[in-house]
């Protein structure tokens, strides 16, 4: 039987953190499901949990114009309806799981989960997202790249919380989120893909392409993005065969119950070859 | 032991025992509202939805340290109000209930699809369905009822 500790406050959640090793749930959909126990019988947690989805200070949403700043409690739904929200997230959330998931479910808690198909983590790679990991005595800001270390892990400290996800504000003429699922709500994606770019008189100013649940982790390649700003938009397309070449051998994704591998790197194929396109229209 | 307070379906409420239980066990077990109905028991169904602070949850993913100071609402609490009998009749007149499992959830999220929007589109009410499954199948009676009880209702949201 493990013990359970309810917070309301940052200050009592940091005290606790320090004090205790402990298993974090925030909103819950994703914990109460990986540790399901035999109907009617609590959830079974892997070590004394400490909730903090009641944490009001970090419910909130701050739209300045550098930055887009939502708190560690806040629920995918506030974000969805949320005028600021970048469009690119809009996009996503639309597809997001479902009304009653979105209403408790958090984006600090997707990005703590690491799962690889994760669609919120996914957008926030393409954006480049900071998340903000706060513990009793230290603050640390990490961008989303070197928070997620591996297949469900993360750089978090065991005395850390995830306060803030902060995503500069940026322009893009061009962005595509495209969830391939087994339904068009409420699936885990098979594939998902996310491509952003600032196309100027015909010339890449800024490209990003993410790909999810492709990898242990989403796939970003920024050495293959910089080869593509500065070019012209009419010579990328002629461009794409090598462009899909240089990622395939990140995408290695896997068979399971949802999908195989060989559609997986198919679709993730056609994705990136169906973004490049779209920069010349 | 640990308590829990929260106001179920307009009374105050105390439960004792564990925070890690699932919200729709002490509902179905301790309130014996069984209304919300376990289908999946991981966020796929909707079977379970209720309403706390007037949003719509799966209660199977709700673990009681979540609802603690919360208003929860279940159909056994909406079933007095006149948009819940709008929308009853609404159901029974498009015939949108057949196995009837579903439906519990399907009210619930109706209630939450209609307090934001008064006159949804065909197109509104699917996504604001997409957690709900209905294995007979019935769908499209469901949009329809809740066009009819948007419509027939339209002073009560």
């Amino acid at each position: 039987m493990v013990n359970t500790h309810r917070v309301t406050t940052l200050q009592d959640a940091l005290r606790y953190l320090d004090e205790n090793d402990c298993y974090i749930v925030n909103g819950g959909t994703d914990a109460m499901v990986q540790h399901r126990s035999w109907a009617e019988t609590p959830v079974a947690f892997p070590k004394d949990t400490l909730f903090i989805h009641d944490i009001k200070e970090l419910n909130y949403i701050e739209a300045m114009p550098e930055t887009f700043k939502i708190g560690g409690t806040c629920t995918y739904e506030s974000l969805l309806f949320h005028p600021g929200c970048p469009k690119v997230l809009k996009a996503c959330l639309e597809l997001f799981a479902s009304p009653g998931i979105r209403n408790t479910a958090t984006l600090a808690g997707n990005i703590a989960n690491a799962s690889p198909a994760a669609d919120g983590l996914l957008v926030l790679y393409a954006l480049n997202a900071q998340i903000v990991l706060q513990s009793r005595n230290n603050k640390r800001i990490l961008p989303v790249m070197d928070m997620i270390t591996g297949l469900k892990k993360t750089a978090r400290n065991k005395d850390e919380l995830i306060t803030e996800i902060v995503i500069p504000t940026t322009s893009f003429t061009h962005s595509y989120f495209k969830k391939i699922g087994g339904r068009k709500s409420d699936a885990i994606s098979k594939v998902s893909f996310t491509g952003l770019a600032r196309v100027e008189s015909g010339i890449i100013k800024d490209i990003r392409l993410a790909l999810g649940a492709v990898n242990i982790t989403v796939v970003r390649r920024p050495e293959i993005e910089q080869d593509l700003i500065g070019k012209k938009v009419t010579d990328v397309i002629s461009m794409i065969s090598d462009i899909k070449a240089r990622y395939e051998p990140h995408i290695k994704p896997i068979d399971d119950q949802r999908s195989t591998s060989r559609y997986r790197k198919t679709v993730a194929m056609n994705l990136i070859e169906t973004f490049m396109k779209q920069l010349a229209q | 032991m640990t308590e829990t307070t929260f106001k179920l379906n307009g009374e105050t409420r105390t439960v004792k025992g564990p925070h890690n239980q699932r919200f729709l066990d002490v509902l179905r077990r301790d309130f014996n509202l069984t209304a919300a109905k376990e289908g999946c028991g991981e966020g796929e169904c909707g079977a379970c939805s209720v309403l706390v602070d007037g949003k719509l949850i799966n209660s199977c993913l709700l673990p009681l340290a979540n609802v603690a100071g919360k208003t929860v609402l279940t159909l056994e609490g909406y079933r007095t109000t006149e948009r819940y009998k709008m929308l009853e009749n609404a159901f029974l007149k498009e015939g949108a209930s057949q196995c009837g499992i579903c439906t519990p959830g399907m009210i619930m999220a109706s209630e939450y699809l209609l307090s934001h929007n008064k006159n949804p589109s065909d197109f509104e009410i699917r996504h604001a369905l997409a957690g709900n499954l209905c294995r007979c199948t019935g769908y499209n009676m469901i949009i329809k009822a809740i066009k009819r009880a948007a419509k027939e209702g339209a002073a009560l949201w």
